[in-house]
Protein backbone atom coordinates (compact mmCIF):
# COMPACT_ATOMS: atom_id res chain seq x y z
CA UNK A 1 0.00 0.00 0.00
CA UNK A 2 1.58 3.14 -1.41
CA UNK A 3 1.50 6.28 0.71
CA UNK A 4 0.77 9.74 -0.85
CA UNK A 5 1.59 12.40 1.45
CA UNK A 6 0.98 10.44 4.91
CA UNK A 7 -2.29 8.86 3.36
CA UNK A 8 -2.87 5.05 3.14
CA UNK A 9 -5.92 3.20 1.44
CA UNK A 10 -8.27 1.79 4.38
CA UNK A 11 -10.73 0.22 1.95
CA UNK A 12 -13.76 1.50 -0.72
CA UNK A 13 -16.75 3.10 0.20
CA UNK A 14 -18.69 0.13 -0.01
CA UNK A 15 -16.86 -1.41 3.31
CA UNK A 16 -19.49 0.85 5.05
CA UNK A 17 -22.25 -1.20 3.60
CA UNK A 18 -25.07 0.56 6.04
CA UNK A 19 -22.61 0.67 8.56
CA UNK A 20 -21.07 3.87 10.57
CA UNK A 21 -17.60 2.27 10.74
CA UNK A 22 -15.46 -0.89 9.25
CA UNK A 23 -12.03 -1.86 10.46
CA UNK A 24 -9.15 -2.19 8.54
CA UNK A 25 -5.58 -2.23 8.91
CA UNK A 26 -3.27 0.82 7.99
CA UNK A 27 0.02 0.94 7.53
CA UNK A 28 0.66 -1.72 9.77
CA UNK A 29 -1.93 -0.05 12.51
CA UNK A 30 -5.29 -1.46 13.23
CA UNK A 31 -8.00 1.03 12.59
CA UNK A 32 -11.69 2.35 12.41
CA UNK A 33 -13.08 4.53 10.21
CA UNK A 34 -16.15 6.16 11.56
CA UNK A 35 -18.97 7.83 9.18
CA UNK A 36 -19.89 10.85 11.38
CA UNK A 37 -22.00 13.90 10.53
CA UNK A 38 -21.42 13.99 7.04
CA UNK A 39 -17.72 13.35 7.72
CA UNK A 40 -15.20 10.99 8.27
CA UNK A 41 -12.55 10.13 10.92
CA UNK A 42 -10.60 6.92 12.10
CA UNK A 43 -9.44 6.14 15.51
CA UNK A 44 -7.48 3.48 16.61
CA UNK A 45 -9.12 -0.10 16.95
CA UNK A 46 -8.32 -0.13 20.67
CA UNK A 47 -10.08 2.06 23.46
CA UNK A 48 -7.05 4.31 25.06
CA UNK A 49 -8.18 3.46 28.49
CA UNK A 50 -7.69 -0.30 29.17
CA UNK A 51 -8.31 -1.92 25.23
CA UNK A 52 -11.48 -2.10 24.58
CA UNK A 53 -12.78 -3.18 20.77
CA UNK A 54 -14.29 0.63 19.62
CA UNK A 55 -15.52 -1.18 16.62
CA UNK A 56 -18.13 -2.39 19.09
CA UNK A 57 -18.43 1.33 20.71
CA UNK A 58 -21.90 3.24 20.85
CA UNK A 59 -21.65 6.33 18.71
CA UNK A 60 -23.97 9.14 20.10
CA UNK A 61 -23.54 12.46 18.25
CA UNK A 62 -20.11 13.13 18.43
CA UNK A 63 -19.79 11.03 21.37
CA UNK A 64 -18.04 7.61 21.31
CA UNK A 65 -18.38 5.31 24.25
CA UNK A 66 -16.49 2.44 24.59
CA UNK A 67 -18.59 -0.71 24.92
CA UNK A 68 -16.05 -2.53 27.89
CA UNK A 69 -16.36 0.69 30.23
CA UNK A 70 -18.23 3.06 28.98
CA UNK A 71 -15.80 5.85 28.43
CA UNK A 72 -16.79 8.35 26.38
CA UNK A 73 -14.78 10.43 23.85
CA UNK A 74 -15.32 13.34 21.91
CA UNK A 75 -14.75 12.32 18.29
CA UNK A 76 -14.28 15.88 17.39
CA UNK A 77 -11.34 16.58 20.18
CA UNK A 78 -10.40 13.56 20.68
CA UNK A 79 -11.36 14.32 24.82
CA UNK A 80 -12.56 11.92 27.40
CA UNK A 81 -15.16 12.79 29.93
CA UNK A 82 -14.53 10.70 32.16
CA UNK A 83 -10.21 10.89 32.62
CA UNK A 84 -9.26 14.18 31.66
CA UNK A 85 -5.56 11.75 31.27
CA UNK A 86 -7.07 10.19 28.46
CA UNK A 87 -7.19 11.50 24.63
CA UNK A 88 -8.49 9.54 21.66
CA UNK A 89 -5.64 9.66 18.83
CA UNK A 90 -8.01 10.15 15.36
CA UNK A 91 -6.74 10.38 12.39
CA UNK A 92 -7.85 12.30 9.17
CA UNK A 93 -9.65 10.44 6.55
CA UNK A 94 -9.59 11.91 2.78
CA UNK A 95 -12.11 10.04 0.39
CA UNK A 96 -10.67 10.03 -3.33
CA UNK A 97 -13.26 8.63 -5.53
CA UNK A 98 -14.58 5.05 -4.24
CA UNK A 99 -11.53 5.21 -2.16
CA UNK A 100 -11.03 5.76 1.90
CA UNK A 101 -7.65 7.03 2.66
CA UNK A 102 -6.73 7.42 6.33
CA UNK A 103 -3.43 9.41 7.30
CA UNK A 104 -1.37 7.49 9.62
CA UNK B 1 0.54 -37.37 38.80
CA UNK B 2 -3.64 -37.06 38.87
CA UNK B 3 -5.16 -34.85 35.96
CA UNK B 4 -6.19 -31.31 37.22
CA UNK B 5 -9.62 -31.21 38.94
CA UNK B 6 -10.42 -28.27 41.49
CA UNK B 7 -12.71 -30.48 43.41
CA UNK B 8 -9.78 -32.41 44.72
CA UNK B 9 -8.61 -30.82 47.94
CA UNK B 10 -5.16 -32.00 47.28
CA UNK B 11 -4.95 -30.55 44.21
CA UNK B 12 -6.28 -27.71 45.28
CA UNK B 13 -3.66 -26.59 48.06
CA UNK B 14 -1.34 -26.57 44.83
CA UNK B 15 -2.54 -26.26 41.62
CA UNK B 16 0.66 -25.40 39.79
CA UNK B 17 2.32 -28.44 38.72
CA UNK B 18 -1.55 -29.31 37.17
CA UNK B 19 -1.29 -26.21 35.54
CA UNK B 20 1.57 -26.47 33.70
CA UNK B 21 0.94 -30.25 32.93
CA UNK B 22 -2.41 -28.62 31.53
CA UNK B 23 -0.60 -25.81 29.90
CA UNK B 24 1.44 -28.22 28.22
CA UNK B 25 -0.21 -31.03 27.29
CA UNK B 26 -4.41 -30.25 27.23
CA UNK B 27 -4.81 -26.30 26.96
CA UNK B 28 -8.25 -26.76 26.97
CA UNK B 29 -9.29 -29.78 28.76
CA UNK B 30 -12.53 -31.15 29.96
CA UNK B 31 -12.71 -30.75 33.46
CA UNK B 32 -15.62 -33.69 34.27
CA UNK B 33 -16.43 -32.91 37.81
CA UNK B 34 -17.51 -29.56 36.57
CA UNK B 35 -18.51 -30.34 33.10
CA UNK B 36 -16.29 -27.10 32.13
CA UNK B 37 -13.72 -26.52 29.78
CA UNK B 38 -10.55 -25.51 32.04
CA UNK B 39 -8.28 -22.76 29.36
CA UNK B 40 -4.79 -22.54 30.82
CA UNK B 41 -2.66 -20.52 28.80
CA UNK B 42 -2.00 -16.44 28.89
CA UNK B 43 -3.18 -15.78 25.16
CA UNK B 44 -6.25 -18.21 25.56
CA UNK B 45 -7.00 -16.94 28.95
CA UNK B 46 -7.40 -12.81 27.84
CA UNK B 47 -9.45 -14.31 24.75
CA UNK B 48 -12.15 -15.79 26.94
CA UNK B 49 -11.87 -12.67 29.22
CA UNK B 50 -12.11 -9.88 25.87
CA UNK B 51 -14.34 -11.98 23.32
CA UNK B 52 -17.92 -11.32 25.27
CA UNK B 53 -19.86 -12.14 22.45
CA UNK B 54 -18.35 -15.59 22.40
CA UNK B 55 -17.38 -16.10 26.21
CA UNK B 56 -20.28 -14.53 28.04
CA UNK B 57 -20.47 -13.64 31.94
CA UNK B 58 -24.17 -13.96 32.12
CA UNK B 59 -23.63 -17.28 33.69
CA UNK B 60 -20.82 -15.95 35.90
CA UNK B 61 -22.82 -15.53 39.24
CA UNK B 62 -25.01 -18.64 38.71
CA UNK B 63 -21.70 -20.75 38.08
CA UNK B 64 -20.02 -19.18 41.27
CA UNK B 65 -23.08 -19.25 43.46
CA UNK B 66 -25.72 -21.34 42.18
CA UNK B 67 -29.06 -21.78 44.09
CA UNK B 68 -26.93 -19.58 47.11
CA UNK B 69 -26.55 -16.62 45.33
CA UNK B 70 -28.12 -13.75 47.87
CA UNK B 71 -30.05 -12.10 45.46
CA UNK B 72 -31.06 -14.22 42.38
CA UNK B 73 -33.70 -12.11 41.08
CA UNK B 74 -31.50 -9.83 39.00
CA UNK B 75 -28.24 -10.60 37.98
CA UNK B 76 -25.10 -8.48 39.48
CA UNK B 77 -22.96 -6.83 36.55
CA UNK B 78 -20.00 -9.22 37.01
CA UNK B 79 -22.85 -11.42 35.27
CA UNK B 80 -23.96 -9.36 32.61
CA UNK B 81 -22.47 -8.67 29.19
CA UNK B 82 -21.09 -4.94 27.27
CA UNK B 83 -23.19 -3.02 26.83
CA UNK B 84 -25.88 -3.90 29.19
CA UNK B 85 -23.41 -3.70 32.27
CA UNK B 86 -21.52 -0.38 31.55
CA UNK B 87 -24.74 2.16 33.01
CA UNK B 88 -24.11 1.17 36.62
CA UNK B 89 -20.42 -0.36 36.46
CA UNK B 90 -19.68 3.62 35.17
CA UNK B 91 -21.50 5.08 38.38
CA UNK B 92 -19.25 2.44 40.75
CA UNK B 93 -16.18 2.83 38.66
CA UNK B 94 -16.42 6.55 39.57
CA UNK B 95 -15.82 5.74 42.96
CA UNK B 96 -12.97 3.23 42.18
CA UNK B 97 -10.54 5.48 39.61
CA UNK B 98 -7.02 6.26 41.21
CA UNK B 99 -8.03 9.99 42.07
CA UNK B 100 -10.55 9.13 44.39
CA UNK B 101 -9.19 5.84 46.38
CA UNK B 102 -5.85 7.56 47.17
CA UNK B 103 -8.46 10.46 48.90
CA UNK B 104 -8.82 7.31 50.91
CA UNK B 105 -4.85 6.64 51.70
CA UNK B 106 -5.10 8.20 55.21
CA UNK B 107 -8.29 6.15 56.20
CA UNK B 108 -7.15 3.22 55.14
CA UNK B 109 -3.78 3.99 57.13
CA UNK B 110 -5.54 4.92 60.46
CA UNK B 111 -7.51 1.47 60.22
CA UNK B 112 -4.29 -0.70 59.54
CA UNK B 113 -2.49 1.23 62.27
CA UNK B 114 -5.48 0.78 65.05
CA UNK B 115 -5.46 -2.93 63.86
CA UNK B 116 -1.67 -3.28 64.43
CA UNK B 117 -2.02 -1.58 67.88
CA UNK B 118 -4.46 -3.99 69.01
CA UNK B 119 -3.19 -6.93 67.78
CA UNK B 120 0.38 -5.69 70.51
CA UNK B 121 -2.64 -4.65 72.84
CA UNK B 122 -3.47 -8.48 72.94
CA UNK B 123 -1.05 -10.20 72.49
CA UNK B 124 2.03 -7.97 73.70
CA UNK B 125 5.80 -6.94 72.44
CA UNK B 126 6.41 -10.40 71.19
CA UNK B 127 4.96 -13.53 70.57
CA UNK B 128 2.42 -15.43 68.50
CA UNK B 129 -0.60 -14.56 66.68
CA UNK B 130 -2.96 -15.34 63.82
CA UNK B 131 -2.04 -13.04 60.74
CA UNK B 132 -5.38 -14.43 59.75
CA UNK B 133 -7.40 -14.28 62.35
CA UNK B 134 -6.33 -11.28 63.75
CA UNK B 135 -5.27 -8.52 60.54
CA UNK B 136 -5.79 -10.36 56.79
CA UNK B 137 -9.17 -11.23 57.35
CA UNK B 138 -10.62 -8.41 58.93
CA UNK B 139 -8.89 -5.23 57.92
CA UNK B 140 -9.92 -5.24 54.06
CA UNK B 141 -13.66 -5.88 55.87
CA UNK B 142 -13.30 -2.97 57.93
CA UNK B 143 -12.21 -0.58 55.13
CA UNK B 144 -14.88 -2.01 52.61
CA UNK B 145 -17.23 -1.49 55.62
CA UNK B 146 -16.24 2.29 56.46
CA UNK B 147 -16.14 3.18 52.37
CA UNK B 148 -20.12 0.79 51.99
CA UNK B 149 -21.52 2.32 54.84
CA UNK B 150 -22.06 -0.93 56.69
CA UNK B 151 -21.76 -1.90 60.25
CA UNK B 152 -18.08 -1.79 61.03
CA UNK B 153 -18.70 -3.98 64.06
CA UNK B 154 -20.51 -6.64 61.97
CA UNK B 155 -16.68 -7.53 60.12
CA UNK B 156 -16.43 -10.91 61.22
CA UNK B 157 -19.79 -11.47 60.24
CA UNK B 158 -19.06 -10.22 56.19
CA UNK B 159 -15.79 -12.05 56.24
CA UNK B 160 -17.46 -15.24 57.84
CA UNK B 161 -20.65 -14.80 55.15
CA UNK B 162 -18.22 -14.24 51.84
CA UNK B 163 -16.04 -16.72 53.04
CA UNK B 164 -18.98 -19.13 52.92
CA UNK B 165 -20.71 -17.86 49.61
CA UNK B 166 -17.25 -17.84 47.66
CA UNK B 167 -16.54 -21.82 48.84
CA UNK B 168 -20.40 -22.27 47.23
CA UNK B 169 -18.02 -22.59 43.95
CA UNK B 170 -17.45 -26.38 45.47
CA UNK B 171 -20.89 -27.18 46.40
CA UNK B 172 -21.06 -30.23 43.82
CA UNK B 173 -18.33 -31.41 46.93
CA UNK B 174 -19.43 -30.53 49.71
CA UNK B 175 -21.66 -32.29 52.72
CA UNK B 176 -24.95 -31.18 53.82
CA UNK B 177 -24.27 -29.41 56.91
CA UNK B 178 -21.69 -27.36 54.94
CA UNK B 179 -24.45 -26.32 52.06
CA UNK B 180 -26.56 -25.16 55.21
CA UNK B 181 -24.34 -23.32 56.76
CA UNK B 182 -23.70 -21.84 52.55
CA UNK B 183 -27.10 -21.04 52.46
CA UNK B 184 -27.60 -19.56 56.20
CA UNK B 185 -24.98 -16.96 55.58
CA UNK B 186 -26.81 -16.49 51.74
CA UNK B 187 -29.69 -15.67 53.93
CA UNK B 188 -27.97 -13.75 56.63
CA UNK B 189 -26.11 -11.77 53.91
CA UNK B 190 -29.68 -11.20 52.17
CA UNK B 191 -31.36 -10.05 55.64
CA UNK B 192 -28.71 -7.63 56.71
CA UNK B 193 -28.49 -5.63 53.09
CA UNK B 194 -32.15 -5.34 53.36
CA UNK B 195 -31.69 -3.45 56.62
CA UNK B 196 -28.95 -1.49 55.16
CA UNK B 197 -30.87 -0.07 52.31
CA UNK B 198 -33.89 0.47 54.66
CA UNK B 199 -31.73 2.66 56.83
CA UNK B 200 -29.91 4.42 54.65
CA UNK B 201 -33.25 5.30 52.51
CA UNK B 202 -34.60 6.80 55.67
CA UNK B 203 -31.37 8.58 56.69
CA UNK B 204 -28.64 8.70 54.37
CA UNK B 205 -24.92 9.16 55.24
CA UNK B 206 -21.68 10.02 53.49
CA UNK B 207 -21.28 6.39 52.44
CA UNK B 208 -21.71 4.26 49.17
CA UNK B 209 -24.72 2.51 50.02
CA UNK B 210 -26.88 6.21 50.65
CA UNK B 211 -25.33 6.98 47.09
CA UNK B 212 -26.45 3.88 44.96
CA UNK B 213 -30.29 4.39 46.68
CA UNK B 214 -30.21 8.11 45.46
CA UNK B 215 -28.38 7.48 42.42
CA UNK B 216 -29.64 7.87 39.10
CA UNK B 217 -28.07 5.46 35.81
CA UNK B 218 -29.35 6.85 32.60
CA UNK B 219 -31.62 9.38 34.38
CA UNK B 220 -33.61 6.36 36.66
CA UNK B 221 -32.48 5.48 40.30
CA UNK B 222 -31.26 2.38 40.86
CA UNK B 223 -34.12 -0.03 41.83
CA UNK B 224 -34.02 -1.75 45.41
CA UNK B 225 -32.47 -4.90 43.72
CA UNK B 226 -29.67 -3.35 41.90
CA UNK B 227 -28.76 -1.56 45.20
CA UNK B 228 -28.27 -5.35 46.95
CA UNK B 229 -26.78 -6.85 44.35
CA UNK B 230 -24.14 -3.67 43.73
CA UNK B 231 -23.34 -3.41 47.77
CA UNK B 232 -23.04 -7.03 47.97
CA UNK B 233 -21.01 -7.54 45.10
CA UNK B 234 -18.58 -5.09 46.39
CA UNK B 235 -18.55 -6.21 50.00
CA UNK B 236 -17.81 -9.78 48.15
CA UNK B 237 -14.62 -8.47 46.57
CA UNK B 238 -13.51 -6.16 48.95
CA UNK B 239 -13.29 -8.42 51.56
CA UNK B 240 -12.10 -11.63 50.05
CA UNK B 241 -9.59 -11.12 47.16
CA UNK B 242 -7.18 -8.30 49.55
CA UNK B 243 -7.83 -10.57 52.55
CA UNK B 244 -6.33 -13.29 50.39
CA UNK B 245 -3.87 -11.20 48.86
CA UNK B 246 -2.36 -10.06 52.70
CA UNK B 247 -2.51 -13.47 53.82
CA UNK B 248 -0.33 -14.62 50.62
CA UNK B 249 2.08 -12.05 50.65
CA UNK B 250 2.69 -13.19 54.63
CA UNK B 251 3.32 -16.77 53.58
CA UNK B 252 5.79 -15.96 50.84
CA UNK B 253 7.59 -14.29 54.04
CA UNK B 254 8.10 -17.96 55.15
CA UNK B 255 7.89 -19.53 51.63
CA UNK B 256 10.67 -17.45 50.00
CA UNK B 257 14.05 -16.92 51.79
CA UNK B 258 14.81 -13.94 51.45
CA UNK B 259 12.65 -11.45 50.54
CA UNK B 260 10.92 -10.35 53.88
CA UNK B 261 14.95 -8.92 54.38
CA UNK B 262 14.74 -7.74 50.85
CA UNK B 263 11.57 -5.49 51.75
CA UNK B 264 12.40 -4.43 54.89
CA UNK B 265 16.17 -3.08 53.82
CA UNK B 266 14.53 -1.55 50.76
CA UNK B 267 10.80 -0.91 51.96
CA UNK B 268 10.37 1.21 48.09
CA UNK B 269 10.03 -2.69 46.76
CA UNK B 270 6.81 -3.21 48.56
CA UNK B 271 4.85 -2.66 45.48
CA UNK B 272 7.07 -4.82 43.29
CA UNK B 273 6.20 -7.57 46.55
CA UNK B 274 2.61 -7.07 45.94
CA UNK B 275 2.72 -7.25 42.14
CA UNK B 276 4.56 -10.45 41.95
CA UNK B 277 2.80 -11.92 45.16
CA UNK B 278 -0.47 -11.32 43.00
CA UNK B 279 0.93 -12.88 39.61
CA UNK B 280 2.59 -16.23 41.54
CA UNK B 281 0.15 -16.99 43.52
CA UNK B 282 -3.31 -15.20 42.71
CA UNK B 283 -6.22 -14.46 44.84
CA UNK B 284 -8.24 -15.52 42.61
CA UNK B 285 -7.69 -18.38 40.53
CA UNK B 286 -10.42 -18.81 37.83
CA UNK B 287 -13.22 -16.93 36.40
CA UNK B 288 -16.78 -18.43 34.73
CA UNK B 289 -17.27 -17.97 31.49
CA UNK B 290 -19.99 -19.22 28.57
CA UNK B 291 -19.85 -19.97 25.65
CA UNK B 292 -22.85 -18.45 23.20
CA UNK B 293 -21.93 -20.16 19.98
CA UNK B 294 -19.60 -23.36 19.27
CA UNK B 295 -15.92 -22.10 19.04
CA UNK B 296 -12.66 -23.49 18.86
CA UNK B 297 -9.87 -22.93 20.97
CA UNK B 298 -6.09 -23.61 20.87
CA UNK B 299 -7.37 -26.60 18.96
CA UNK B 300 -10.12 -27.79 20.90
CA UNK B 301 -13.68 -27.47 20.01
CA UNK B 302 -16.29 -26.42 22.67
CA UNK B 303 -19.94 -26.51 22.43
CA UNK B 304 -22.57 -23.87 22.70
CA UNK B 305 -23.60 -23.19 26.11
CA UNK B 306 -20.35 -24.69 28.04
CA UNK B 307 -18.86 -23.81 31.18
CA UNK B 308 -14.85 -22.40 30.27
CA UNK B 309 -13.16 -22.06 33.57
CA UNK B 310 -10.38 -19.10 32.86
CA UNK B 311 -7.55 -20.15 34.78
CA UNK B 312 -5.73 -17.13 36.07
CA UNK B 313 -3.49 -18.52 38.68
CA UNK B 314 -2.42 -20.73 35.42
CA UNK B 315 -2.22 -17.58 33.13
CA UNK B 316 0.11 -16.10 35.21
CA UNK B 317 2.25 -18.77 35.23
CA UNK B 318 2.63 -19.23 31.46
CA UNK B 319 6.55 -19.18 30.54
CA UNK B 320 5.06 -18.26 27.37
CA UNK B 321 4.23 -15.13 28.76
CA UNK B 322 6.78 -14.40 31.53
CA UNK B 323 10.17 -15.70 31.97
CA UNK B 324 11.05 -18.30 34.55
CA UNK B 325 7.74 -18.24 35.16
CA UNK B 326 7.65 -20.69 38.10
CA UNK B 327 10.22 -18.52 40.09
CA UNK B 328 9.39 -15.88 42.28
CA UNK B 329 11.26 -12.82 41.34
CA UNK B 330 10.81 -9.72 43.71
CA UNK B 331 12.56 -7.76 41.14
CA UNK B 332 10.35 -8.98 38.17
CA UNK B 333 8.07 -6.07 37.65
CA UNK B 334 5.81 -7.70 35.82
CA UNK B 335 3.97 -4.97 33.28
CA UNK B 336 0.74 -7.17 32.86
CA UNK B 337 -0.80 -9.84 35.15
CA UNK B 338 -4.38 -11.58 34.82
CA UNK B 339 -5.43 -11.90 38.87
CA UNK B 340 -7.56 -8.48 38.55
CA UNK B 341 -9.06 -10.34 35.53
CA UNK B 342 -8.99 -8.63 32.00
CA UNK B 343 -11.19 -6.50 29.65
CA UNK B 344 -14.64 -5.28 30.53
CA UNK B 345 -14.99 -6.74 33.74
CA UNK B 346 -11.58 -5.83 34.64
CA UNK B 347 -11.71 -5.71 38.69
CA UNK B 348 -12.88 -2.18 39.98
CA UNK B 349 -11.30 -2.33 43.35
CA UNK B 350 -7.49 -3.62 41.80
CA UNK B 351 -6.51 0.33 42.91
CA UNK B 352 -8.45 -0.02 46.26
CA UNK B 353 -6.29 -3.42 46.55
CA UNK B 354 -3.01 -2.55 45.90
CA UNK B 355 -3.51 0.44 47.82
CA UNK B 356 -4.49 -1.45 51.24
CA UNK B 357 -1.86 -4.25 50.54
CA UNK B 358 1.06 -1.62 50.01
CA UNK B 359 -0.06 0.63 52.90
CA UNK B 360 -0.40 -2.69 55.27
CA UNK B 361 2.33 -4.49 54.39
CA UNK B 362 4.62 -1.12 54.93
CA UNK B 363 3.07 -0.72 58.84
CA UNK B 364 3.16 -4.06 59.84
CA UNK B 365 7.41 -4.06 59.08
CA UNK B 366 7.62 -1.03 60.29
CA UNK B 367 5.99 -1.99 63.72
CA UNK B 368 6.84 -5.01 63.73
CA UNK B 369 10.99 -6.10 64.08
CA UNK B 370 10.05 -9.73 63.15
CA UNK B 371 6.85 -11.30 61.23
CA UNK B 372 7.27 -14.79 60.27
CA UNK B 373 4.74 -17.57 59.83
CA UNK B 374 5.71 -20.43 61.80
CA UNK B 375 5.25 -23.59 59.76
CA UNK B 376 6.32 -24.11 56.44
CA UNK B 377 2.98 -25.81 55.37
CA UNK B 378 0.14 -23.61 54.58
CA UNK B 379 -3.58 -24.21 55.27
CA UNK B 380 -6.00 -22.61 52.55
CA UNK B 381 -9.06 -21.95 52.49
CA UNK B 382 -11.32 -24.65 51.08
CA UNK B 383 -12.91 -22.86 48.06
CA UNK B 384 -10.82 -23.30 44.50
CA UNK B 385 -12.16 -20.02 43.24
CA UNK B 386 -9.85 -18.26 45.90
CA UNK B 387 -6.90 -18.90 47.30
CA UNK B 388 -5.36 -17.43 50.34
CA UNK B 389 -4.54 -18.90 53.96
CA UNK B 390 -7.35 -20.18 56.40
CA UNK B 391 -4.96 -19.70 59.25
CA UNK B 392 -1.08 -18.42 59.61
CA UNK B 393 0.14 -18.56 62.69
CA UNK B 394 2.85 -15.98 62.98
CA UNK B 395 5.52 -15.06 65.25
CA UNK B 396 6.02 -11.20 65.90
CA UNK B 397 8.25 -8.94 68.12
CA UNK B 398 7.59 -5.17 68.33
CA UNK B 399 10.31 -2.73 67.31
Amino acid sequence: MSASEGFYRAGSLSAFSGSDRFCAAVNGKRVVVFKWAGSFIATPAICPHAGGPLRDAVLNGESLSCAWHGYNFSLRTGECDDDPDLTLVRYEVRIDGDDVLVKI
Amino acid sequence: MQTYDPLIPAITRNPYPYYAVLRDEAPVKFIPSLQGYAVSRWDDVVKTLTEPKTFSSSKFWPALLGEYDPVPEEQPIISLDPPEHVPIRKLAAKIFVPSRVNVLHDQVTRIASEMIEDIVRKYGTEGEFDFVAEFSALFPATVISEVLGVDVERRADFKHWVDDLLSAAGRAAFPPERLAQIERSSKATRAYFEEIYDRRSEKPGNDLMSGFIHAEVNGQRMSRIEVLNLGILLLLGGVETTANLLGITCSMFKAQPGVEAAVRANPEKIPLLIEEVLRFDSPVQMLFRHTMCETELAGTTIPEGALVLSLLGSANRDPRKFENSESFDLNRNPKEIISFGYGPHYCLGQYLSRLEAKIAVTLLLQRFSELMPLNDEVVWTDTYFARGPKTLPVRFKVR
